[in-house]
């Protein structure tokens, strides 16, 4: 800590910041543009001017760059001085020159951070009598809306972009105030998370276009601290909703995991919660139904075994709930005998070794990747890794006495200080292109090699004979063992336990310096695996015993097509299935009984570090649809089963509580707290949205005892110092840049409100992980295919989402040119693999081992294969027919998003109005 | 004693002076155009709705009697889908029409809203929307705007230049 004077009064600061984020972590009020807390110093937009004075006599002052600027011992500086003042006034006049006229029509509008400093810097009249200059847009996908006429050129979109998230298709063009943000020519932005130049943008150049169709006012929306649903890092966000209906998801920071962005997954993946495939309505044979139809009791009460099917697309307590009713000897976790085992696997690692957060990856300095097409599987994960490749320039500049936040210094010296990238695996990435390193290999042999390298770093064999090195593993040797933070990443998207095993033997050669992740498929698999401690019935004694006796299959159902698929074969033996739905109406089983969404019921996830994380409802659920656990609460009174007791979701996470010891204060909610109001202080229309139904008004839903309030009546958040935010908001600072007046110091460590419980205990002295027989691959005729996915495609949830649908790729096989050659297919020809009904496009990729393909499938469409052996390619009548049916697919999609839009707009005038007092 | 004496003269003499009360309903008050009642949505000189739904009137209501949603529609511009005020909350005090940046939503005089029933004051957007300017004429927001709407490309707004062409190297 040193001491600096700002305005006459000393402050302590920490040492090595700069002038902008010390005044920032002081709370004071200094504007500025293109500088952000996770991209550094650029000094492009000229706005957090302050005066600096030599000495205590020096009266004069000259104007400096506040985030250009070192704090130093004893500085001293003025921030309120009319000479500065003016000065940034006189900045914004200049920006404001040329801004167009659109606030009204403006979706930033209400949360601009250019509306937040103009007011700021006091500028209010316009002095510029010219013309203004404009610009004409670009057409950038389904998910950004671009308004060139607003940009006031602070580089933060190309340096997010280009800079921090590796895209390379948008791009400065032009020169002085003819600069332009866009891309070479119209089209689909490439990057996974281009969504977050929304929240970049410090103005409405770039927005959120689901959310502009849809749109609303942020001080007009009620927010809730929510948790991303869509793979297993368990990004902070904050879900806003109006009218019943959920609008958009933003960034919430937390220092652990994704501190400022998020991927568009995450960001525009929550839209299947608007979806109209949603259960609503109790079905009963395929038909609506009552609660109290007797149809529906005799299937719900009906004697026998009961075998529940948990999922990781649902939360801790759902599963829990079902486990408890079940009994664990009946409780199924997945239907796949290879995910159990990796669930157990994993939460047997996370039993030995701390998993590293997002935030200690970015602080590597030496990264292997084995077999995991992180890229995929967890994308914010790789943005993170991409951060971390930087950390040998920024050593280097620092050497060279230039603070580390000094972007364009970091940039320069990257070339020649590059950080270790090993790759072993296969499939092109984008961090695989950026790899030093590279070992092309299927999983299998990636799982061997990384054995191998765990012998080669710690002198013996631990499985798998030294010998088998290959060139590239041994020089992986040398390079882990020079890192001082070496870094290893893994997952299970090749479906291969040794890999998790390769990484833990890692883990255990190189020591305490060394730091590991590995990305699980779903947000809440590890939720399964805390579960599983108890016990579990396997997917193979599941069906012995629906072939032995007659059973009731009790289905928690958020699952993908390939998933549902084999759940039509086992619903065909059960004597009866009840599911407990969130998508789909039409299917065969006996009782559908329709869940909530995350949007609308509070829950807890467990995420790949094993970290306990939970949300808030945004909103209330509309038509039949109760939590997940209510619904087993309210069979096990039917059943008579102890669950019975259970009244609230506390007392539930009490039992949890009780039969999992590790999880002892993961919900925090002290009573005596007050509870926090989720609409905003200005929220608007409450006394007229429903007088169109009823001018009596209702009394504001609360939930008793939730630390939360759907309605204005609670504290205040921002006062709040045990409540997670729902939304970011400080007087003067309405856009998402008001995150600093929260943080310790900017960009600091963990806010107040998000202490973690983590749900595995590390108390078991690692052991090496022998090998198993049955992890080699078996002999196989024809080629083994391996699965890749895709950021919008693989995940089944938000492909409900019309946007992320509109970005979904058809599915895919990819070959080497050899291979194609050898098999005589060309690219873009459609194969069937062994006559199956699927067609897959053929690509040609470098990156396919041998006797292997690799394959991608979309998540509404199933692939029941893993070897091929015959190809027959689409004759030219049936590549017609695909293409025009896949034409006819995208015009459905733009036709069934109109009806969507029609449909929620009407919902916005007549709101479905349930649990609301007074009113039915 | 005088002084009561002059009171009862004064009040005596006010037996005979002019009235200030007026027979309503049979003869109206004069109300200026500026006077604040019921509340309008108006049009642009072109005859468009002049409401954008940027929510400013909403937020500025004391009272929050007004909620509407913002929809746009093919030819660019934004409108309200539904815009309901509730009268029977309505304080007539004006922050809508302050607030309100294309002038959309004007004050009229007329102050004659009673009901029997509370149901049928509240207004739709077909009930609150007139044929006309209402105070303001002349004034069209979307020819200041910077964003494109059907018949309006952009560079063609007031005090606009042509688009710039991004490829020109010249100065």
């Amino acid at each position: 800590m040193i001491k600096i004077f700002i305005d006459g009064q000393d402050y302590k600061v920490i040492e090595g910041q700069n002038l902008l984020q010390a005044c920032l972590s002081l709370k004071l009020n200094l504007p500025y543009f293109c500088w952000h807390p996770s991209m550094g110093s650029v000094g492009a937009c000229r706005q957090c001017a302050v005066t600096r004075y030599e000495d205590e006599d020096d009266r004069q002052g000259k104007i400096i760059i506040a985030c250009m600027t070192p704090v130093e011992e004893g500085m001293r500086v003025s921030v309120k001085q009319s000479q500065e003042s003016e000065f940034r006034e006189q900045i914004i006049a200049a920006m404001m020159t040329h801004h167009p006229h659109d606030c009204p029509v403006c979706a930033e509008g209400g949360e601009c951070h250019l509306q937040d400093m103009t007011v700021m810097t006091g500028h209010y009249a316009r002095q510029f009598k010219g013309r203004k200059t404009s610009f004409n847009n670009q057409y950038l996908g389904p998910l950004l809306k671009h308004e060139m006429n607003r940009c006031i050129t602070c580089y933060r979109c190309v340096r997010f972009y280009r800079d921090y998230a590796g895209g390379e298709d948008l791009s400065a063009q032009a020169s002085k105030n003819h600069v332009y943000f866009g891309r070479q020519t119209d089209g689909v932005l490439q990057s996974e998370f281009a969504g977050n130049l929304a929240e970049v943008c410090p103005t409405g150049v770039f927005t959120d276009k689901p959310f502009g169709n849809h749109y609303s006012r942020k001080w007009d929306m009620q927010a809730a601290p929510s948790v991303c649903q869509h793979c297993s890092v368990g990004c902070n966000t904050s879900l806003s909703e109006r009218y019943g209906s959920v609008r958009r998801v933003t960034n919430r920071f937390n220092a652990h995991l994704n501190g400022y962005f998020l991927c568009d997954r995450g960001r525009y993946g929550f839209d299947f919660v608007n979806s109209p495939q949603r259960c609503q309505q109790i079905r009963s044979s395929n038909k609506p139904a009552q609660w109290q139809d007797d149809s529906l009791q005799r299937v719900l009460s009906a004697p026998g075994r009961w075998i529940g099917i948990g999922s990781s697309q649902a939360s801790l307590e759902d599963n829990f709930a079902l486990q408890q009713l079940v009994g664990k000897d009946n409780f199924c976790p997945d239907l796949d005998d290879k995910q159990q085992s990796l669930m157990q696997l994993h939460g047997e690692i996370l039993q030995q070794y701390p998993m590293a957060s997002l935030a200690e990856i970015e602080r590597a300095d030496a990264v292997l990747i084995l077999g995991e097409d992180i890229n995929c599987s967890a994308p914010r994960m790789a943005l993170a890794i991409r951060q971390a490749l930087l950390n040998k320039a920024r050593d280097k500049v620092e050497t060279l006495n230039v603070p580390g936040w000094q972007d364009a210094a970091v940039r320069n010296v990257l070339p020649d200080n590059p950080v270790p990238l090993i790759w072993f695996g296969y499939g092109e990435s984008e961090l695989q292109s950026s790899a030093q390193l590279q070992l092309l290999c299927d999983d299998h042999q990636a799982a061997r090699q990384g054995f191998a390298l765990a012998g080669l770093l710690c002198g013996h064999n631990v499985g798998v004979e030294v010998s088998e090195a290959q060139q590239q593993t041994r020089q992986a040797a040398g390079i882990l063992q020079k890192a001082s933070r070496p870094l290893l990443i893994g997952g299970w998207s090749a479906g291969n336990p040794a890999l998790l095993a390769a990484l833990a033997n890692l883990r255990k050669a190189l020591g305490e310096k060394a730091s590991m992740a590995i990305a699980a498929p779903e947000h809440n698999s590890l939720g399964l695996s805390v579960l599983m401690q108890k016990g579990h019935l396997s997917a193979a004694s599941l069906e012995q015993s629906i072939d032995r006796e007659p059973v009731n299959l009790l289905v928690l159902d958020y699952k993908s097509q390939s998933w549902r698929t084999r759940m039509a074969s086992l619903m065909e033996k059960a004597k009866q299935t009840v599911r407990l739905g969130l998508l789909g109406n039409e299917s065969a089983e006996e009782a559908l009984l329709p869940v909530a969404a995350f949007s609308e019921c509070s829950g807890s996830a467990v995420n790949y570090q094993g970290r306990v994380q939970y949300w808030q409802p945004a909103s209330k659920a509309s038509g039949d649809c109760l939590p997940g656990w209510q619904w087993l609460v309210h069979l096990a009174k039917i059943q008579q089963k102890s669950l019975a007791e259970v009244e609230d979701l506390g007392q539930l996470r009490q039992r949890l509580m009780a039969d999992y010891p590790q999880l002892e204060g993961a919900w925090e909610n002290d009573p005596r707290q007050q509870a926090i109001a989720q609409q905003p202080p200005r929220y608007s229309g409450r006394t007229a949205m429903l007088a169109n139904q009823t001018v009596h008004e209702p009394k504001p839903y609360a939930e008793p005892q939730a630390p939360y309030r759907q309605s204005m009546e609670g504290g205040e958040p921002r006062h709040s110092e045990t409540h997670a935010q729902p939304y970011s908001w400080w007087p003067g600072w309405n856009s998402n840049q008001s995150m600093h007046k929260f943080q310790q110091e900017y960009r600091g460590p963990e806010l107040e409100q998000q202490h973690s419980t983590v749900a595995f205990a590390h108390f078991q002295s690692p052991g090496w992980f022998k090998w198993r027989n049955q992890w080699s691959g078996s002999k196989h005729r024809g080629y083994r295919l391996l699965f890749l996915g895709q950021v919008f495609g693989s995940d089944g949830l938000s492909l409900e989402a019309p946007a992320i649908a509109e970005l979904c790729e058809r599915a895919q096989l990819w070959m080497r040119q050899d291979q194609a050659d050898g098999l005589g297919l060309k690219p873009g020809q459609w194969v069937q693999c062994d006559g199956l009904p699927l067609w897959l496009q053929v690509g040609i990729s470098k990156q396919v081992p041998q006797n292997c393909l690799l394959a991608y499938v979309p998540a509404d469409e199933a692939l029941p294969f893993k070897v091929c052996e015959h190809f027959d390619v689409a004759d030219l009548p049936q590549a017609e027919a695909l293409e025009k049916q896949y034409r006819s697919h995208l015009d459905d999609l733009k036709t069934n998003m109109q009806m969507r839009q029609a449909r929620l707009l009407h919902q916005d005038e007549f709101i479905p109005i349930r649990f609301v007092e007074g009113v039915n | 004693m005088w002084s009561q004496l002059v009171t009862i003269w004064r009040v005596f003499r006010h037996l005979f002076a002019a009235r200030d009360t007026v027979r309503y309903p049979e003869q109206k008050p004069y109300l200026s155009p500026r006077y604040r009642g019921r509340i309008v949505l108006t049009r642009d000189p072109d005859g468009d709705e002049r409401c954008v739904a940027c929510n400013l009137c909403a937020v500025a209501c004391p009272v929050d009697c007004i909620s509407l949603q913002k929809t746009e529609d093919d030819d660019g511009r934004w409108r309200p889908a539904f815009f309901r005020i509730n009268f029977s909350r309505c304080i007539m005090c004006g922050l809508c029409e302050e607030a309100c940046p294309t002038y959309a939503i004007q004050l009229t005089p007329d102050v004659e809203m009673s009901e029997y029933d509370r149901n049928s004051l509240v207004y739709e957007k077909e009930h609150l929307t007139i044929d006309g300017q209402g105070k303001y004429p002349g004034y069209s927001f979307y020819r200041k705007a910077g964003i494109s709407i059907k018949g309006k490309a952009k560079g063609e707004a007031d005090q606009e230049e042509k688009p710039v062409d991004v490829r020109n190297l010249l100065p």
